[in-house]
C-alpha cells in the first residue's frame, strides 16, 4: 500500500481532531454542570447555557461518530458546526454583553477548525461565520452591521485566524510531505537493502554448493589418480613376469651357449633372437617410463640428491650408446671442459636423461657424429647432446618434452618410440632443480641440452 | 652348489634352471614359501634364490626372516617383479644378501652365482 501525503496528514488530524472532540465534549459538559450550578444560585438564565452545552455535545458526538466511519471532513464540519451554532444559539438567546461578546469566542473555533480543514474549507467556514455574525447582529439589532464594535472584531479576528491556520496548516503538510518522503526513501533503501542480503545469501549458498561440489570432485579425482597409480604399479608387476621369460631366454641363448650343452645357435637364428631381445628390453623401458611417469603423477618420485663426480656416469652411458650404434658411421665424440665439475644430482636419474638424449641421437642420426659436450655455465654445468641427424622444426621445440608427443611429418619418425623418454627427462631435471631445452632446426642436426646446479 | 630357488612361475623355473646348469649346480626348486620353510628344516642348500612375491600365505621376504630368527646364515637372492623404489631397501632390511629385479639380468645373476660358490669355497 503506498501512502499519500494527503492520507497521512488526514490521519495525523484525525487523531488530532479525536482528542480534541472527546476533550471538548468532557470540558464542554463539566463547564456546563458548573455553569448551570452558579446560575441557579446567581439566577442567570440557565436555557442558553443548556443550547450551548447541547450544540457541542451534538458536534463533538457527531464527530466522533463520524471518525469512527473514517468520514474526516465530514466529522470537522460537524465538530465546528456544532461549536458554532452552539455559540450563536447562546448569543441569540442572551442579551446584554453575552450576546455582545459571544462572537468573540468564534474565531477561536476557526482557527481550531481551519487547523483541520483544507484552504478552501477554512475560507468557506470563515465566510459562513461572518455573515452567522452579521445575520445574528442584524436580528438581534435590527440593524446590518449594527454599530456592534465586538461583532466587528470577531469577524476580523476570525479571517485573521483563518489565514494562520492556513497558513500553519499548509506547514503541517509540507512537514508531512518531508516525513512521507523521507520514510518511503528510508523504505526503499531499506527494501533495497533486504533484497540485496537475500541475493548475498543465495550467492553464498551457492558458492558453498559449489565449493562442495569441488571437494567432492577433488575427492574423486584423488580416488581415479589413486587407482591408476595402483593399476599401473600391478600392470608393471604382471607385465614383468612374461618379459622376464622372454628376454632372459633369448639372452641365455645368445650369451650362453654352456647352459645349453655347449651347441652353439647357428647364425642364421642369432639375429631373429636378437630382434626379441631387444624388442623386449624395449618394452620394458617403455614400462620403466609408463611407471615413472605416473609416479611424477602422483608426486611420488624421490630423488636423492647428492655430490656426483661426472666422469663415471658419462663413460657408462657413452658405452652403452656405442654398442647401440649397429653399425651406422657415426663417431662418437666427448668436448669436456677439465677438470670435470661435480654437480648436486641423483646419480641413476642423472644416468637415466644422458642415456635417453644419446639413445635419441643414436636412434634419429644416420651419419656424421654425436657429440657429448661439458661447460660450466651460470654457476652449474650444461651437459649437451649435439648430433648430425635430421633435427627438428622450431615450431615443435616446447611439444616434443610432452607426454607422447613425439614429432613426426617435419622431424622424426613417430614408429622410432613412444615419446615418454623427452617428458620423463623434463620431469627428472626440474626434480633435480636443473633444465632442459633444445636447440634445432629441421636438417641441420640437434643440440639437447640440460644444465644443472654445481655442488656450492 | 646345491641352489634352492623358490619361484611359482614355471618358465622363470625354467630359466633358471637354465643357468644352474651352465654351471653344474644341483637346483631344487620349490612353489610357495612354506614348502621352502619345509625343506629348510631339514636340507642345507649352499643358495637361496626366493621370488618375493609368492602364491600362499607366506611371501618370500616373509620366508627369510623367519630363516634369520632361527639364525640361518644360508646366503639369499631376492627377485621382484615390482619395479618400486624402496625394493632393494627392504630386501635388504629382511635379511637377503643381494636383489635382483624382474626381468632378472642373466648376465649379474651368473655373476652374483658364481661370487656366492667361492665364499661356499672358502
Amino acid at each position: 500500500m503506498t501512502l499519500t501525503h494527503t492520507d497521512f496528514a488526514t490521519e495525523v488530524r484525525s487523531d488530532r481532531l479525536r482528542l480534541l472532540a472527546r476533550t471538548t465534549w468532557v470540558g464542554s459538559t463539566a463547564l456546563a454542570l458548573l455553569l448551570i450550578l452558579v446560575s441557579s444560585m446567581t439566577r442567570w438564565p440557565i436555557l442558553p447555557l443548556m443550547l450551548l452545552g447541547a450544540w457541542i455535545s451534538f458536534g463533538c458526538g457527531g464527530s466522533l461518530l463520524l471518525l469512527q466511519a473514517s468520514r474526516y471532513a465530514a466529522a470537522v464540519w460537524t465538530f465546528a458546526l456544532g461549536a458554532i451554532i452552539g455559540v450563536y444559539s447562546l448569543a441569540l438567546s442572551s442579551s446584554g454583553d453575552v450576546m455582545r461578546l459571544a462572537p468573540l469566542a468564534l474565531p477561536l473555533l476557526i482557527v481550531t477548525a481551519g487547523l483541520m480543514l483544507s484552504s478552501l474549507g477554512t475560507v468557506i467556514l470563515t465566510a459562513l461565520t461572518t455573515i452567522l455574525i452579521l445575520v445574528g447582529g442584524w436580528v438581534m439589532t435590527g440593524l446590518p452591521a449594527a454599530g456592534e464594535p465586538a461583532h466587528w472584531m470577531a469577524i476580523l479576528l476570525g479571517w485573521l485566524g483563518a489565514g494562520l491556520a492556513a497558513q500553519v496548516s499548509g506547514e503541517l503538510y509540507q512537514i508531512t510531505e518531508w516525513a512521507l518522503l523521507n520514510y518511503q526513501r528510508e523504505r526503499r533503501t531499506s527494501e533495497a537493502l533486504f533484497d540485496n542480503r537475500q541475493q548475498l545469501e543465495k550467492a553464498l549458498l551457492r558458492s558453498q554448493s559449489l565449493s562442495e561440489n569441488l571437494t567432492e570432485a577433488n575427492i574423486q579425482l584423488e580416488a581415479a589418480k589413486n587407482f591408476r597409480g595402483q593399476f599401473l604399479a600391478n600392470m608393471s608387476h604382471e607385465l614383468r613376469t612374461p618379459l622376464n621369460a622372454i628376454i632372459g631366454f633369448s639372452e641365455t641363448m645368445i650369451r650362453y651357449p654352456q647352459m645349453y650343452d655347449g651347441i652353439p645357435l647357428p647364425p642364421i637364428y642369432q639375429q631373429d633372437l636378437s630382434e626379441i631381445y631387444n624388442s623386449g628390453r624395449q618394452l620394458l623401458n617403455l614400462i620403466n617410463d609408463i611407471l615413472d611417469l605416473s609416479k611424477v603423477d602422483a608426486g611420488k618420485l624421490e630423488l636423492h640428491l647428492h655430490r656426483v663426480s661426472l666422469e663415471p656416469i658419462t663413460e657408462a652411458v657413452l658405452h652403452i650408446t656405442t654398442g647401440l650404434l649397429g653399425g651406422k658411421a657415426i663417431e662418437m665424440r666427448r668436448d669436456y671442459c677439465k677438470p670435470l665439475p661435480e654437480v648436486l644430482a641423483d646419480d641413476t636419474r642423472l644416468r637415466q636423461v644422458l642415456l635417453n638424449l644419446l639413445g635419441n641421437a643414436v636412434k634419429f642420426t644416420e651419419s656424421g657424429s654425436i657429440t657429448l659436450q661439458i661447460r660450466p655455465e651460470d654457476g652449474g654445468v650444461r651437459l649437451s647432446v649435439i648430433d648430425t641427424g635430421q633435427g627438428i622444426d622450431p615450431a615443435l621445440h616446447e611439444s616434443i618434452f610432452e607426454e607422447f608427443k613425439q614429432v613426426n611429418s617435419t622431424g622424426r619418425d613417430p614408429r622410432a618410440g613412444a615419446g615418454l623418454g623427452l617428458a620423463i627427462s623434463r620431469h627428472l631435471v626440474a626434480l633435480m632443480h636443473g633444465r632442459i631445452w633444445l636447440e634445432s632446426e629441421a636438417g641441420k642436426g640437434s643440440r639437447f641440452h640440460i644444465w644443472l646446479p654445481a655442488v656450492e | 652348489m646345491h641352489i634352492l630357488y623358490v619361484e611359482d612361475n614355471a618358465p622363470n623355473l625354467r630359466l633358471i634352471e637354465r643357468v644352474a646348469r651352465m654351471g653344474a649346480h644341483r637346483l631344487t626348486a620349490l612353489m610357495d614359501g612354506q614348502a621352502a620353510l619345509d625343506f629348510l628344516a631339514t636340507q642345507e642348500p649352499d643358495l637361496m634364490i626366493v621370488d618375493v612375491q609368492l602364491r600362499g600365505e607366506l611371501d618370500g621376504l616373509t620366508v627369510v626372516r623367519r630363516l634369520r630368527e632361527q639364525g640361518s646364515t644360508l646366503p639369499v637372492i631376492a627377485v621382484t617383479a615390482y619395479a618400486m623404489s624402496g625394493d632393494r631397501d627392504r630386501c635388504m632390511a629382511a635379511g637377503c644378501d643381494a636383489y635382483l629385479p624382474k626381468p632378472i639380468p642373466i648376465p649379474e645373476l651368473v655373476e652374483l652365482i658364481k661370487l656366492f660358490e667361492s665364499r661356499v669355497q672358502k
